[in-house]
């Protein structure tokens, strides 16, 4: 496993990566109440919530197929990540800073713990990708 | 084009999945309201609805480079839309059968749309393996 991911520091990251994935999958098929509670979210948003984490849970589930198997030829798989972080963190940074995406803005709580989350799991997408180049795009 | 896909069903198979694709992209990230509306959410979703365009616009853009590019070793672009796909259906069957939000509202086209969108990611899995797995 550690030489599939070209040593135990891309592993690390990785696993951190998908931890991440699994974590916020968990959390809103199981525990919505507690994260709707964090910010002011009622109810009436959680089948919003279900869309939205069933894309989370597939990214998930390949991430730890991936992780068993090997990243060799897995290019989508870390390019949509890239692109779905770096859009997270356009929106969450606009959204909390109150700078754009502002419709019912004033009817949510927004913590900086989101714009944070992307801009770290952004990063540690485009080392893995640096870091992976010669078997991700086999 | 129709080359690289393994011929012309292949490729409008694919075209659906992406023109449905495109349509909850435009949904989730420019009319979020539409989908508050039509699922009676309150206007608190839509920061909710605008994340989730956040993992559909990615995935759609991903889809329209191999479109032209072609599906070679693309396998787990694929599969990552089957279980999407299947993630979807699971939950509007859960929620059919009130085992999850059951005061939630529902809307029987996209529940069709889920498994249209399922079978028309495994066909393409099977279909183009040779090519997929290459």
């Amino acid at each position: 496993m550690v030489e599939n991911f070209n040593g135990i520091f891309y592993l690390i990251l990785y696993i951190i990566s998908i931890g991440l994935a699994g974590y916020y999958s968990f959390t809103f098929l199981f525990n919505k109440e507690k994260e709707f509670a964090k910010y002011n979210i009622d109810t009436s948003a959680a089948p919003a919530a279900n869309f939205g984490i069933f894309w989370v849970t597939a990214f998930f589930l390949v991430g730890l197929y991936i992780l068993f198997t090997g990243p060799e030829g897995t290019w989508p798989f870390f390019v949509i990540n890239i692109i779905v972080f770096a859009m997270a963190t356009v929106y969450q940074f606009c959204f909390h800073f109150n700078i754009a995406f502002l419709y019912g803005r004033d009817k949510v709580n927004s913590t900086i713990e989101q714009p944070i989350v992307s801009v770290v799991v952004l990063v540690i997408n485009l080392i893995i990708v640096y870091g992976l180049s010669d078997k991700i795009y086999l | 084009m129709i080359e690289a896909w393994g011929g012309t069903l292949n490729l409008i198979l694919y075209l659906i999945s992406m023109l449905g694709l495109g349509y909850y992209a435009f949904l989730t990230v420019l009319s979020p309201n539409t989908l508050v509306t039509r699922y009676d959410l309150g206007e608190k979703s839509v920061p909710i609805i605008r994340i989730v365009g956040t993992f559909v616009l990615p995935i759609l853009i991903l889809g329209i480079y191999l479109l032209f590019r072609g599906p070679e070793g693309a396998w787990i672009f694929l599969v990552l839309n089957f279980l999407v796909s299947t993630h979807q259906v699971i939950l509007g069957w859960a929620t059919r059968f009130k085992m999850i939000d059951p005061d939630s509202k529902q809307d029987v086209g996209d529940e069709i749309v889920g498994h249209v969108f399922v079978i028309i990611a495994i066909v393409l899995i099977y279909r183009l393996s040779d090519i997929i797995y290459a």
